[in-house]
Parts: C-alpha cells; sequence; structure tokens
C-alpha cells in the first residue's frame, strides 16, 4: 500500500515538475484580445488598421473637433452668439476650460491613433510576406504609414508655427513607436521631411495594388460601396487612404511647406489629381470659357468626375451632400448626423456664397430650426450620409490656381474658373490682379467649398492672413496652444 | 520500555462513509454480540488481534505473559466473548476481565495470591474533575487496568515494591512507585497544549521556539470568549495592530465586509486606479483557511465555532515564504480536527439579541426643531409677501407640535433583531480512521428591518492513517449565505426627517408625501414610504471547497505533505425597484412613454473558481546540542472569476417583480467582467538552533505570476533571522525572577500584487458600436507594461519575549521598520503618447510602529484564577515618493473644492468632506483643511489662515494643509478573565488614543444644515447669535456653505467595550447521570458602551447596534 501511493506521489511531483512554468503563467483574457493574438494572423492586422478608421471618427478628432467643430469654429463660419457654449472659438480665447479640453481631446484622440498605427507598423516588421496576400499586405502599410503622416501633418499645422516662420520649433512629437517613455520632440523641418519619406513609402507601396486605380473607381458607387465581386478590405477605397490620396497629401504637404521647389513638387502632385480631368486648356479653352459647361458634362475617363448637377439638385432623400465622385478620401461614420448640431450658418452666408446662383449655395444649405445649417452632417432623410469629406480635388485645383499664378493668370484663372462653374457660377473671373488680390480669391472659393471640412483655417494661416471679418482675431491666434500636460509630461518646456 | 508494546488498539476496516461510522459505534459494547471465529495453531497473540478486529474490545496484556504459551486451533460459531475466552484461556493461567471496550488480561491470581494487596485511588485533572479510562499498569509486573467513568480505579499488586504508570491521551504521562500506600490519588498534568509550542503558517508547523519573528496565537477558548460571532472582530482584541477599518457608514450593517489593515496600510489610490483594480482590496492580509488561500468573506461567514485556532504573521521571518502575498501579514485559521474516542456529539446554539444604539444622534424633538427653524431665518424673507406665506407654514406646524406631534424618526425603520445560530458537530473515530462533520444554521438578522446574512454550512472532515507512515485526509466544506439589504435603504433619509411630520394619518394610513410648504416648491416624502413598497435588494451565494491532503512520513526525520484543495462559488444578486418608488414621481416618469419604464430590476450571476496545490517536504534531524530543520516545498493556484449582469425597466406592478416581466432591457448590452490569474511559486525554509540558545532561520521564495508584465515574471523574495535564548546561558542573571527571556531580530523582502489581471498587456477590443467600411475594427486597450512587478517590502523586526515569575507574567514586544516600494501607481503620460496614462511601480511608503503586550496570571487555590491581558500598538506611516499623476491629483482636488465652494447648499448637500491628498513626507491618513482660528466674537464670521500666514475670512482650496491625522498614537486592547470554580467572567475592550477626526456631524447637520430637515441641537445652541458670543459655530442666519477646515477637526480618544461574558459550566459528575459529558452556558454582551471624545453621529447609512447573546454549548 505504502509502495503504492509512494509511486503515485513520485509521479504527481514528476507532473508538476515537467509542466512548463512559463506556458502556465500565460492566461489569455476572455473579454479582450491580447495582441500576440490579434496579430497571429493578417485578418487582425486588417481589423486593427479598420480600428484606426474608426478612432479617426471620433468626436475627438475628424468626428468634430477637426472638420466642422473646433475647426471651422476658428475659421469664422458660424454666429455665435455670446451666450453660446461654443463662444470661447469665436473670441480665440484660448485660457478657456472649454478651449483647454478641445486641444486635450484632440491631441489625446490623434496621438491615440498613431500609437494604433505604430503598433501595426511595429508588428509588420517582424511579419513574413510570404504569409500573406502581397495586395493585403501593401495596403495594410502603405495605409498605415499614410494615415501617420496625415496625422502628424495636422497636429504640426494647428500646433505650430508656419514652417516658414519657425522651422525649428521643437516641441510637436514625432511618434513612430508605441511606447510608455517620453516620445521626443522633433523640429518642424524634421517632422515634414519623414511625412513626406513616409507619404513617399506609402504611395510606392500602393501604386500597383490599390483598386482606386482601376475603373471601379470611377463610379463613385463603388468607391463607397463594396462590389460583390470584391473583398471588403481591397476595396471601397474612397473610405480608406488610398493611392489618390496619398498623391493629394503629397501636394498639400509640399505646398504648405513652401520653400522654392516646393511649389513645383504640389504642382506635380496636384496635376495628378487635375488631370484625371484632361487637360485644363481643354477643359476651359480660352476662346469662349462660358460656352463650354455642357461639353464638360459629357462623360470622359476621370477617376474623379465632377459631380452632375442633377446629383447636387435632386430631392433631399437623393441629393449628392458632399459631391461623392470628386472626394478623393473620405471617413465614414453615421453617428455624425445625431452628433452635428446645427452650428449656424444664417448671418454668414452672404459672405460664404456671395453668388446667389452657387449651388452651394441653394442646395448645399438648408434651414433647420429656424437655423441655417450646411446639408453635409445634418440629419436628413438621405441615402448617401455619414461621409467626412477628408480630401477632395477641388483642393488640388485651388493649389494649381495659386501657384501657376506667378507663372501664367490666365491659366491660374481656368483652375478657379473650373470650381465655379461646377457649383453653379458663370461670371468670369478678373485674374490682372496683384497675388494678395489673387490669393484672397482663392480663399473665398475655398471657404465656400470646404464648409465643415476644417481645411479653412490651414488656408488662412498659410496664407498669414487676418480672419476675415473677425473682431477678436489676432496674428498669433495661428499658433493653438500645446495642452499643458504635453508639455509638462513630455519635458517640452 | 517493557510497556510499549502492550497496548494493541484495533483497527477498523476502512470506511469511507460517517454513517458506516455512526452504526459501527451504535453497536458497540454489547457484550452479547455473536462471533464467529477460526483459528489454527496460532499464537494467543493473534486470536486477541483477530478479535479486535471482529468485535470493538481492546485488549490489554503483558507480553511476556503470552510468551511459552502453547498455540492453539480452535474453531467458534455465534459464541459470545465470554464462552470464547473461557476456552482460550483454558489452562494457560491466565484470566479475564471485561470492563468497557477492555479486555484486561491478568496471570490467574492464584500465582500472586500470597502477597496479594489491593491499592485504590482516584484519578483527576488539574481543575480536579476526574478522568475515566485512565490507562493504569504495573510496570514490573503483568497487571493493569484502567479507571471507571469516576476516576476511581482498584488493582491487586504484589508485596514489594513496585511502579505503577498512569497514561492517557492529552495527559502527561505519570509514574509512581508504590511502598506501602494503599490508596494514590494522581492529578495528570494536562499535556501544554501543542498549540503553545507550534505554530502553524498553513504550510508547514514549527516550534515557537524556532522563530525568529513573532506569531500571535490565539485559541478557540479565546475567541469565543470575546465573540459570539464575527471572528474578525475578535482578533482585534488580542493584537491591536490587526485593525478592522471604521466604517461610520455602514454601521452595525451585518453584510458590510470589514476592511482590515495590519501594521498600517500600504495603498495609495487615486485617478486612475479603477475599481477593478481594487477588487482585491490592496490593504487586506492574506487568509489562509486550513491550508490554502481564501477571501476575506469566508472568514467573515465562517462559524467561530468550528475555529481550533488563529495564527497571525506579520514579520519578514514569519510571512517569507508567501513571498507576493506577505507584504500585508498572513492570517491562518485552523478548524477543529476530529479527536480518538467514540462519537462525541458537539452542539452549541446561541440567540442573539440586537437592539440598535441610537445613543450618538442628537438631533432635535419637534419643538426645537420648530426654534431651530425660527431662529435660523427660515421662516423670514424680504418680502412681504412671502412672509404671509411663512407665517402659514410656521402656524401650521405650530399646531401640529402643539397637538403633541413629535416624531421619533430614527428608530422607524428599526428592530430588536432576534437571531439565532446552531451548530452540530459528530467526530470521533481511532487510531487509522477519524472523522468530523458538522452542520450549522446562522439566522442573522439586522437591526434595519428586513436586512439580513443567513448562513448555512456544512463540512466533512475525514483522515485515515496508515500505520503512521502515511495521513490521507479529506475535506469538504459547503457555505451558502443569503443576504439581504433593508427595503427603507439609506438610513441617513430618517436623520433627515422633521420630527413635526406624522407617520400615519387620522386613519392609520402610511403618509407618501407631507403636506407642501406654502412658500416653498417641492415636495417632502415620507422616507418609510419605500420601504412599505416591495424592494429587494439581495444576493446569495454557495461556496464549494474540497480540499484533500496527505502526508509520508519517509522516515523518522523526513515527511513529504501535500495538499490540493478547489473551490467554486456561484453567486447572484437580485434587486428590484418597485414603480411606485418616490423617484417615479418625476415629470420624467409620469407622463407619456415615461409612465411605461418605472420599475427596475437587475440581476448579476458571477462564478468564481479557485485551485490551490502545494507540496511541501520537511526533514528535520538532532545531533549533539544541534537542531536541524528544513523546508522545501512549491505551489500552484489559480484564480478565475466571471461575471455578468443586466438590468430590466418598466414594471406594471409591483407585485409582477419577476425580471422577465419587465419591458426592456436598460442599457445597451449585458455588462460583465472576468480574470484569471495564475500563481506558481517555490520555497524553501532552513532553520538551524544549537543548544537551545541560538536560532538562525533563512526563508526564500520565488513566485510566477500571469499578472506581472512578460518581462518580470517571476520575483525573488528572503528573509533571515537571529533568535537568541538569554535565559539558557550559564551566566544567565535573571535567576528565578526572569525564567525566559528570548531576542529576536529578522528582515526580509515580502511582496505584494494588487493589480487586475491584464493590466500588463498589450490588450486589444473590438469595437462593437461602430462599423467601418463593411467591417470592424479592434483598437487598443492600453499600453501595457510588460515590466510591471510586484511591490516589494523590505521589513526588518526585532522582539523580545520574556517570562517573569514562573511565567506568571509575560512580555512580549516588538519594533517593525517596513519600507516599501514600487508601489504600483498609475502614471501620467503626456498625451502624445496616446494614453493618459499606465501603470507601473512608483510610490514608496513607510510604516514604522511597536507592539507590547504584557499578560498576568493569578490563581488563588483551586477554585480562583484569572488573568489580565493588555496589548498596544502603535504605527507611523509616512510618504515617501509618489507619482506624477498623484500629484497632479492633489491639484485636481484642489480645484474641485475650489469650485465646488462657490455651489450652494443644496446643490451639494453633504460635499464639505475633507478630500484626500497624498504629499510626500505625510502620513496617508492624514486630514487635509484649511486652517481655522475660529469664530469672530464680534461678526459671527470664520477666520482662515492662508498658506502664507495671513488672516483671511475667504476659503480658499490653495491654503489646505494637514490638520491632522485619523491614524492615532497609540491603539490597544484590554481583556480580563477571572474564573471561580464554575463561573467564568470575561470582559474585554479596546481604545484609541491620540488620533483626530474631522467631525462631519458638525458641517453637516449643523453648519451646513439644510433647515428643511431635521438637525443637531448644537444647531440651536452653539452657534454665534449676536456680537461678543463666543460659538464654535458661525453666525445662526449665515446660510453660506461652511468648508473643510480646521474648526471640525476634534482630538479622538476612543474606548469601546467590546464584550462581557460570564459563563458557566454545569458540574460534571452530574452531568453524567444523565449521560452528558459537558455543558456550559454563556451570556455575552458586545458592543456594550462606545466612549469618544468626537460626538457625532455614528451608523450613517446603518445605524450600530449592540448584542446581548445567550450560548448553550453540550457535549455528550
Amino acid at each position: 500500500m505504502i509502495q503504492k501511493i509512494t509511486y503515485c506521489l513520485m509521479l504527481f511531483l514528476f507532473m508538476f515538475a515537467v509542466t512548463s512554468c512559463d506556458d502556465y503563467l500565460d492566461v489569455e483574457p476572455m473579454a479582450q484580445y491580447e495582441a500576440d493574438q490579434l496579430f497571429s494572423n493578417s485578418k487582425g492586422f486588417e481589423s486593427a488598421l479598420i480600428g484606426c478608421y474608426i478612432g479617426l471618427t471620433q468626436p475627438s478628432s475628424y468626428g468634430m473637433n477637426l472638420t466642422y467643430g473646433g475647426s471651422d469654429m476658428l475659421a469664422d463660419y458660424y454666429d455665435i452668439p455670446s451666450s453660446h457654449q461654443y463662444r470661447p472659438f469665436l473670441e480665440y480665447n484660448y485660457e478657456t476650460s472649454l478651449f483647454k479640453d478641445f486641444t486635450n481631446n484632440t491631441y489625446l484622440g490623434v496621438y491615440n491613433v498613431i500609437a494604433n498605427l505604430n503598433v501595426i507598423l511595429d508588428r509588420l516588421e517582424d511579419e513574413d510576406i510570404n504569409d500573406w496576400e502581397p495586395v493585403n499586405y501593401n495596403l495594410v502599410k502603405g495605409e498605415a504609414l499614410a494615415m501617420r503622416a496625415y496625422l502628424h501633418f495636422d497636429i504640426l499645422r494647428y500646433f505650430a508655427p508656419r514652417y516658414q516662420d519657425d522651422k525649428d520649433f521643437k516641441k510637436i512629437a514625432f511618434a513612430t513607436e508605441a511606447t510608455t517613455n517620453i516620445i521626443p520632440s522633433q523640429t518642424t523641418e524634421y517632422i515634414v521631411n519623414h511625412i513626406i519619406q513616409d507619404l513617399e513609402a506609402a504611395k510606392l507601396l500602393l501604386v500597383d495594388v490599390d483598386e482606386c486605380l482601376t475603373e471601379n473607381f470611377r463610379n463613385w458607387i463603388y468607391k463607397f460601396n463594396q462590389p460583390s465581386n470584391l473583398d471588403y478590405f481591397t476595396s471601397t477605397r474612397g473610405f480608406r487612404l488610398n493611392y489618390l490620396a496619398v498623391t493629394a497629401l503629397l501636394a498639400r504637404i509640399h505646398i504648405y511647406r513652401g520653400m522654392d521647389e516646393d511649389y513645383s513638387k504640389a504642382l506635380q502632385y496636384a496635376s495628378i489629381i487635375i488631370n484625371e480631368d484632361g487637360d485644363i486648356d481643354e477643359q476651359i479653352p480660352d476662346e469662349d470659357p462660358s460656352s463650354l459647361k455642357s461639353q464638360l458634362e459629357d462623360e470622359h475617363l476621370s477617376l474623379l468626375p465632377w459631380v452632375k448637377e442633377a446629383d447636387i439638385s435632386a430631392s433631399l432623400e437623393k441629393r449628392d451632400l458632399i459631391y461623392m465622385p470628386e472626394v478623393i478620401f473620405a471617413l465614414y461614420d453615421i453617428g455624425i448626423v445625431d452628433r452635428f448640431m446645427g452650428l449656424n450658418l444664417s448671418l454668414k452666408e452672404e459672405s460664404i456664397f456671395p453668388s446667389a446662383n452657387d449651388f452651394r449655395r441653394t442646395f448645399g444649405i438648408i434651414e433647420e430650426d429656424n437655423i441655417k445649417v450646411s446639408v453635409k452632417y445634418a440629419k436628413l432623410n438621405n441615402d448617401h450620409q455619414g461621409k467626412i469629406p477628408m480630401i477632395r480635388k477641388t483642393e488640388m485645383y485651388l493649389y494649381a490656381a495659386e501657384i501657376v499664378f506667378d507663372t501664367d493668370k490666365k491659366k491660374a484663372s481656368k483652375y478657379l474658373q473650373a470650381i465655379r462653374r461646377y457649383r453653379g457660377i458663370n461670371e468670369p473671373i478678373n485674374y490682372e490682379v496683384t497675388k494678395p488680390e489673387w490669393l484672397e480669391l482663392v480663399r473665398e472659393e475655398a471657404r465656400a467649398e470646404f464648409v465643415g471640412e476644417g481645411q479653412m483655417w490651414h488656408f488662412y494661416k498659410r496664407h498669414n492672413v487676418a480672419i476675415p471679418e473677425s473682431p477678436f482675431f489676432t496674428s498669433d491666434k495661428y499658433v493653438l496652444p500645446i495642452p499643458v500636460t504635453e508639455l509638462q509630461y513630455g519635458e517640452r518646456n | 520500555m517493557v510497556g510499549t508494546k502492550l497496548l494493541r488498539i484495533m483497527k477498523l476496516t476502512i470506511v469511507l462513509s460517517i454513517i458506516f461510522c455512526l452504526q459501527a459505534t451504535a453497536s458497540g459494547y454489547s457484550q452479547d454480540k455473536k462471533l464467529s471465529l477460526e483459528v489454527k495453531e496460532s499464537s494467543l497473540e493473534k486470536v486477541f488481534e483477530k478479535l479486535e478486529q471482529l468485535s470493538e474490545y481492546r485488549f490489554i496484556y503483558f507480553s511476556p505473559d503470552m510468551k511459552n504459551q502453547a498455540k492453539l486451533s480452535a474453531s467458534y460459531t455465534d459464541a459470545d466473548i465470554h464462552e470464547i475466552l473461557d476456552m482460550c484461556l483454558e489452562n494457560t493461567g491466565l484470566t479475564y476481565k471485561i470492563m468497557d471496550e477492555h479486555i484486561i488480561i491478568n496471570p490467574q491470581a492464584s500465582t500472586l495470591q500470597d502477597e496479594k494487596r489491593t491499592i485504590r485511588g482516584n484519578v483527576t485533572d488539574d481543575d480536579g474533575e476526574p478522568i475515566p479510562g485512565v490507562n493504569i499498569i504495573l510496570l514490573e509486573y503483568n497487571n493493569g487496568t484502567i479507571t471507571d467513568e469516576n476516576g476511581n480505579y482498584s488493582l491487586s499488586i504484589p508485596d514489594g515494591q513496585c511502579t505503577l504508570r498512569f497514561s492517557f491521551i492529552g495527559f502527561v504521562n505519570q509514574e509512581i512507585s508504590v511502598e506501602r500506600q494503599t490508596e494514590i490519588n494522581v492529578v495528570l498534568v494536562a499535556e501544554v497544549s501543542q498549540i503553545d509550542d507550534v505554530v502553524v503558517n498553513g504550510y508547514f508547523s514549527k516550534s515557537k521556539n524556532s522563530l525568529t519573528g513573532n506569531a500571535i496565537v490565539v485559541k478557540a477558548e479565546e475567541l469565543q470568549k470575546v465573540s459570539s460571532g464575527n471572528i474578525l472582530q475578535a482578533v482585534q482584541i488580542f493584537d491591536p495592530s490587526f485593525v478592522i477599518a471604521e466604517a461610520n457608514d455602514m454601521g452595525s450593517n451585518p453584510n458590510n465586509l470589514p476592511d482590515i489593515k495590519m501594521r498600517g496600510g500600504s495603498t495609495l489610490t487615486g485617478e486612475g486606479l479603477d475599481e477593478s483594480q481594487l477588487r482585491n482590496n490592496p490593504n487586506l492580509p492574506t487568509f489562509i483557511l486550513d491550508g490554502y488561500e481564501v477571501g476575506v468573506q469566508v472568514i467573515y461567514d465562517l462559524d467561530i465555532d468550528r475555529i481550533e485556532n488563529v495564527t497571525i504573521l506579520k514579520d519578514a521571518a514569519a510571512t517569507a515564504i508567501y513571498g507576493s502575498r506577505a507584504a500585508n501579514g498572513v492570517m491562518v485559521i485552523q478548524t477543529k480536527n476530529p479527536e480518538i474516542g467514540e462519537l462525541k456529539w458537539d452542539y452549541s446554539s446561541t440567540l442573539t439579541f440586537t437592539t440598535p444604539d441610537l445613543t450618538d444622534y442628537n438631533l432635535c424633538n419637534a419643538s426645537e426643531k420648530l426654534e431651530a427653524e425660527q431662529l435660523g431665518g427660515y421662516y423670514s424673507s424680504s418680502y412681504y409677501d412671502a412672509n404671509l406665506l411663512n407665517d402659514i407654514d410656521y402656524q401650521n406646524r405650530l399646531d401640529e407640535v402643539r397637538r403633541g406631534v413629535d416624531t421619533y424618526w430614527l428608530s422607524q425603520p428599526l428592530q430588536t433583531a432576534f437571531g439565532q445560530k446552531h451548530n452540530l458537530r459528530a467526530s470521533g473515530g481511532d487510531k487509522a480512521v477519524r472523522y468530523d462533520a458538522s452542520a450549522s444554521i446562522d439566522k442573522n438578522p439586522g437591526v434595519m428591518k428586513d436586512s439580513k446574512r443567513d448562513r448555512f454550512a456544512l463540512a466533512f472532515k475525514l483522515s485515515y492513517n496508515l500505520k503512521d507512515k502515511f495521513l490521507f485526509r479529506n475535506q469538504i466544506e459547503i457555505q451558502k449565505v443569503n443576504a439581504a439589504e433593508s427595503p427603507y435603504g439609506n438610513y441617513s433619509e430618517f436623520g433627515l426627517a422633521n420630527p413635526y411630520y406624522r407617520t400615519h394619518d387620522e386613519n392609520g394610513n402610511l403618509i407618501t408625501t407631507f403636506s407642501e410648504e406654502a412658500n416653498r416648491v417641492g415636495i417632502v416624502r415620507n422616507p418609510l414610504y419605500e420601504g412599505s413598497l416591495n424592494m429587494v435588494n439581495e444576493n446569495e451565494f454557495i461556496d464549494v471547497r474540497n480540499s484533500t491532503s496527505f502526508d509520508y512520513f519517509a522516515t523518522e526525520n523526513l515527511r513529504i505533505k501535500g495538499q490540493f484543495a478547489i473551490g467554486e462559488k456561484r453567486g447572484s444578486s437580485n434587486s428590484f425597484i418597485s414603480p411606485f418608488s418616490a423617484r417615479y414621481m418625476t415629470y420624467d416618469y409620469t407622463s407619456g412613454e415615461g409612465s411605461t419604464i418605472r420599475g427596475e430590476a437587475s440581476k448579476m450571476d458571477q462564478v468564481i473558481n479557485t485551485l490551490d496545490a502545494n507540496v511541501v517536504i520537511q526533514y528535520n534531524n538532532q545531533w549533539g546540542k544541534s537542531f536541524l530543520n528544513a523546508v522545501a516545498g512549491g505551489n500552484i493556484k489559480e484564480d478565475k472569476f466571471r461575471s455578468t449582469s443586466f438590468s430590466v425597466q418598466g414594471f406594471a406592478n409591483e407585485t409582477l417583480d419577476y425580471i422577465s416581466l419587465g419591458k426592456e432591457y436598460m442599457g445597451d448590452s449585458p455588462a460583465g467582467s472576468e480574470g484569471k490569474n495564475r500563481l506558481l511559486g517555490g520555497f524553501g525554509n532552513l532553520n538551524y538552533g544549537f543548544d537551545n540558545r541560538y536560532t538562525i532561520d533563512l526563508s526564500y521564495r520565488i513566485d510566477g505570476s500571469s499578472a506581472f508584465g512578460n518581462d518580470k515574471r517571476y520575483a525573488p523574495f528572503w528573509s533571515t533571522g537571529f533568535g537568541y535564548n538569554l535565559h539558557n546561558e550559564k551566566f544567565w542573571f535573571g535567576g528565578k525572577a526572569v525564567n525566559y527571556l528570548r531576542l529576536a531580530v529578522n528582515t526580509g523582502q515580502l511582496g505584494k500584487s494588487n493589480f487586475s489581471p491584464y493590466q500588463s498587456r498589450q490588450t486589444y477590443q473590438y469595437n462593437m458600436r461602430q462599423w467601418y467600411s463593411y467591417s470592424i475594427g479592434a483598437q487598443l486597450m492600453g499600453l501595457g507594461n510588460s515590466n510591471l512587478e510586484w511591490e516589494k517590502t523590505q521589513s526588518t523586526d526585532f522582539s523580545f519575549r520574556a517570562d517573569l515569575f514562573n511565567s506568571t507574567i509575560k512580555l512580549q514586544g516588538n519594533y517593525y521598520v517596513k519600507n516599501t516600494k514600487g508601489m504600483v501607481a498609475p502614471i501620467t503620460l503626456p498625451l502624445s503618447n496616446g494614453f493618459t496614462t499606465y501603470t507601473d511601480n512608483i510610490g514608496e511608503l513607510q510604516n514604522v510602529g511597536y507592539e507590547l503586550s504584557i499578560s498576568g496570571l493569578f490563581k488563588k487555590g483551586r477554585d480562583f484564577s484569572g488573568s489580565v491581558n493588555v496589548a498596544l500598538s502603535h504605527n507611523t506611516n509616512e510618504i515617501k515618493k509618489i507619482s506624477n499623476s498623484l500629484r497632479s491629483f492633489n491639484q485636481k482636488v484642489k480645484d474641485q473644492q475650489n469650485e465646488d465652494a462657490g455651489q450652494s447648499k443644496t446643490k451639494v448637500p453633504f460635499g464639505s468632506k475633507p478630500r484626500i491628498q497624498y504629499e510626500e513626507g505625510q502620513s496617508i491618513s492624514a486630514i487635509y483643511a484649511v486652517r481655522s482660528l475660529g469664530i469672530n466674537p464680534m461678526n459671527g464670521r470664520e477666520v482662515f489662515l492662508t498658506a502664507d500666514g495671513d488672516l483671511t475670512y475667504n476659503w480658499n482650496a490653495n491654503d489646505i494643509e494637514v490638520v491632522g491625522d485619523t491614524e492615532p498614537d497609540l491603539r490597544g486592547s484590554i481583556s480580563s478573565f477571572l474564573s471561580y470554580k464554575n463561573w467564568d467572567l470575561n470582559v474585554a475592550a479596546f481604545f484609541e488614543l491620540g488620533g483626530q477626526r474631522y467631525n462631519s456631524t458638525l458641517v453637516d447637520r449643523v453648519e451646513n444644515a439644510n433647515l428643511r430637515y431635521n438637525v443637531d441641537k448644537r444647531y440651536v445652541t452653539d452657534r454665534w447669535k449676536e456680537p461678543g458670543d463666543i460659538a464654535q459655530f458661525k453666525n445662526i442666519s449665515d446660510h453660506s456653505k461652511s468648508e473643510a477646515s480646521s474648526r471640525f477637526v476634534q482630538d479622538y480618544n476612543m474606548i469601546q467595550l467590546q464584550s462581557v461574558s460570564l459563563s458557566y459550566s454545569v458540574n460534571r459528575e452530574w452531568l453524567k447521570k444523565i449521560s452528558f459529558d459537558r455543558a456550559r452556558f454563556t451570556l455575552m454582551m458586545n458592543d456594550l458602551v462606545h466612549v469618544s471624545t468626537v460626538k457625532r453621529e455614528r451608523g450613517i447609512q446603518y445605524p450600530y447596534a449592540r448584542s446581548v447573546n445567550l450560548k448553550v454549548q453540550l457535549i455528550f
């Protein structure tokens, strides 16, 4: 008996000894995924990337603060009465807790997505490409790089002085890894260089695999909807940072940097987008600019065709609210229509859209509860809602108009003219003006174009002009204060 | 010795069922039992052995008598024992005698006839109680007997000198040489209970003398003298450094689990630490019940009558083998083990009467309240119209007061609770198989109507001993608890109700809302109304644990022990809020859709699984003057919890309260949480003693846990100690006055882990609320910290133990320093990291203190004895280092306080409490408030001192500083025990000296009191009324809100009479006649008196209570 027991005991001890301790201590959570588990296959990477896009749609970033919310309030789009809770934005009162919350949340929201992206990029380093569909690998890596660049660029545009003013400004963290260590600050010059590098790399990764360069993209239906024959991850490229978006972003950052060679670079990238519509001189010939309207409406082979008047003027249920064919990249969040709180455009209507014929005024604004709001995110019973435009092709036309003006005023005017044509404005433009006057014309066009999209602030800042009509604005307001916790705990003072 | 082989105890077939045991015992001792036996060429000894197996008899004989006896062969069928023995002993010269279950074989009297004489006597214990069944053996000859039930014996012995040995289990053997006496009365001394010498640490036992640390051992009898229910409460008396946190809000709510800390707290909480991180209360010691770890709730609900002893381990040497669980101390609880003997029934019953203790409430009665309203300007307004309405209100109330309405609201939801507890235990067995089964029921209602905590428990222990080589034990415990909270809800509502309101109208119906005031909006509701509805808030759980252990005694020096325990606890909570509740009497719920969503039910289910296994090898040896004890072992442990909950709203009727009758779910999706924690550890202990003078003790443990970061999976812990027995030195100078003096010192590194299971991980969660472009996305939940590790506590302890005057006075003291480093705390990150905080090991804390205990024993004659014990403890605590996030938490708290200071009283009704702050150099229990110079007698305004030392009338949170500390300078207990004949009297009290308290009553019920509700009497008497008044409280007509200031901080000295008990043990001789073994009656009063220098309301959300218990214990 005792012997038997002894054997059992020895067996037990043996079993106890051979079980690997580390395996025993590896416990897998049930309600969450551990990173190792998630990234064990390519589907996990895809989910993590989609998670980043969802992160962008949060109110703290492009779901409000950096689009129709804080950013457009700062660009003086709305009537904000003195009793209104958002009044500090109109007054550029950066010391209020409301504004501090805005910068805090934005900073955290944007960098949270960057941390998510850095985990993906870091994990990709260890991946064997042979385990992947090459298309998916390129898409994940290319989009992650592009998104990280996009986000750093926006932080830089809001929180640092202009490149030309202080390229050595060094308080912005350039995050290339998800870590608990303090992320070092880099100079504006350094960050811009790296953003360009990342975008170029993304462009190379995407060029051969991106569905956006195929027939599918031309029809906006497939830009934002999944064609039945395609995988969800490789299609619906309009909702993702596609090859064309990366190209447009490169134009955006070069014109931002604004050094001598940058304008030609910016024009070069912008032209890639613009040339989709054919040569500008063909679009708007010198002889009779006004007679070409019908001709322009003809079918052609652009990947980003101009929106049709019929779609703009359709009933509210069917109306194209954001000019979908022209949008290069948009975010998707149906929740935005519940969040959009109807910021009032009534008093600004005249100045934003001086022309009464402007489609953007006649069809782009509706009256709701006695105030006028943009249709872009208003709560309508519309089939195409929930899209937040991030880059549209008219931005490229505006850049071209701006750059080409130095060498060819007439040609420059054609870029502006093209936009105006498709918005129902036929009055010719007087392009025999000085450069500042010309830039003002460009900004006026941009202002009408980017309602609710958060881009206008950057036009003003880049051109270094005061916000028109604002009694509160002073030029020192262009650099938003970096949140205190960021400076304090990041040792960036 | 010759006698060692004399006794052979029969073996029982191994039976695993108690029923069999009961039957077997029931059928014993019948001399009529028929036996069948067949023997062939057997020695007499073999025959006896067979008979032992077949019957209940045990043989006592002298082995030399058996030599030279012929082998015999015989066969008996259905013979009785007399027939068999008569035939077996024929011609052997032997004779037999049957006494109860013993058969004594003696040589035939004739051989000794010439010299025969008879010796008689009586055997008793220390207390003079006779001991039946004592074995008496005549060592030189072949004779023996046992005492009868009165302890008497008689024995024939030969002339000349011989020696008698008296032996009985549990008593020290005594040998007496017989010369010419004819009567020898013997007093057997009880073997000093092993517990005095042995300290159980949960893994193995150690002799107390070899400890280089200290352990406080409390025996069952001692515990039962001071508490009839709560073990934890009782332990406080024996060790004042074991502190149950004051729970002024929760009072005597039976469902409030105590918060305990030992030797000071060791946790900083603050922003970023969520509830799940505090799931395992970070101050709680580790509880070990019968060798495996359990939660505090198991101990709280454990029946005190089942406990054998409690050991409290505090210093490094004592706790180091618990490694990462040791830093807060370890409490080891052992339940009673079965003893050898026939079936013994042990029944105890306690009847408890609990009454609320409202002595600390000092509220106005109806006329005083009206006076307070008048004085406080409740009825005066600068508007003429309003004053007319005010007059109506006042007149209405005055009429009521004159009619004699004076409702004492405090007593309305209360009752005198009658509780009862019954415990029945059956145990017994022999050397091979022992059993113990117990069942208990504890009906424990609270003083608030319909609140209760009922407990049911079953336990069954079985042990099997195989030839002293192998010991197998199994223990099953089932614990069930049904708990319910009172439907009357928060008791504070009753403290607020105005005494000039009636509870019932003229027709005897409950009033729901009191007549509205003419000059005020809003209605005042009768707090009794909610209690009259169907309101349910209850939870129940059942906890089943099984523990199997084996001991293998490989050699005399080597022992291997293993234990495997599993447990499962399943619980559910249910709550129901009646659709008629007052909370639904608002516009939102009375119109349209709202009227369909009144009423709410929620349900939560929870499962907790635990697994705990360990193996310990123990070796000890002694050569020359050296003694060595070496232990090595390992354990694994797994805890798993899972819970789900959901809520439903919209009930049509309060009687239709089943959750499925609700209209719809509340909230988005069901809630739930889950976690799994695994621990793996190995440990060793080496204890070397030399000449009973020096002891060296070394312990080491390595622990691995799944909760820790991948890079810090294992951490080592250790301790080393040295003990010196001064009294064993040749040069010892203490002489007889100091008969024992031991000095010891030990130091070591201990750990603690108190974070949630997955905190060190980088985890992702799928975002199910939002989809994006035809798919769902996964998002990072936190940065994780793969370096996260144990908190480490360096603990050093100096101790002494001295026994004076023949051990009648015992002194014990120790001084300790505990430095905790690497405290787990949230660290604030720059926003650019993408997350605001992560958890890391930062923060340092120091606890320094001493403990001292003195006990004196006295004895006068046989009947009178007693003892007095005084125990004292002191602890100071200092924060050495805090994390950046705690620093910003401090500032946030101040900002918040400044913001709240502007709010009106009604908006923040009880808002002026000092907030928790953590500052380096201060104690974690410090009270932070603005320094106040008191009330200016000229204008009745409070004068504050700013941080710069200026005087001001303006309260500013930035002037906040430390104005007190809740931790007392001295905490202690006094207990005394008197015994006279069959009567025992025991008194125990504990006290605190030199601490401070922030008296919230003064703030909430005097200065910030809202006159719409009842107020403290001091509102009228102690407030400033006119210039020149030296008052403690500001102008009675000043209705601004008072903020936390040092004016409300008072010195706190407290004494609480924990228990007074009187018990009577019934005379055993008398009991024998009615075949009882023991009977004892105890009358005990608990929490009788509480006196403190701070006059404030105690028991805010649930009142405190006193209890009187009547306990009957019977053993038969």
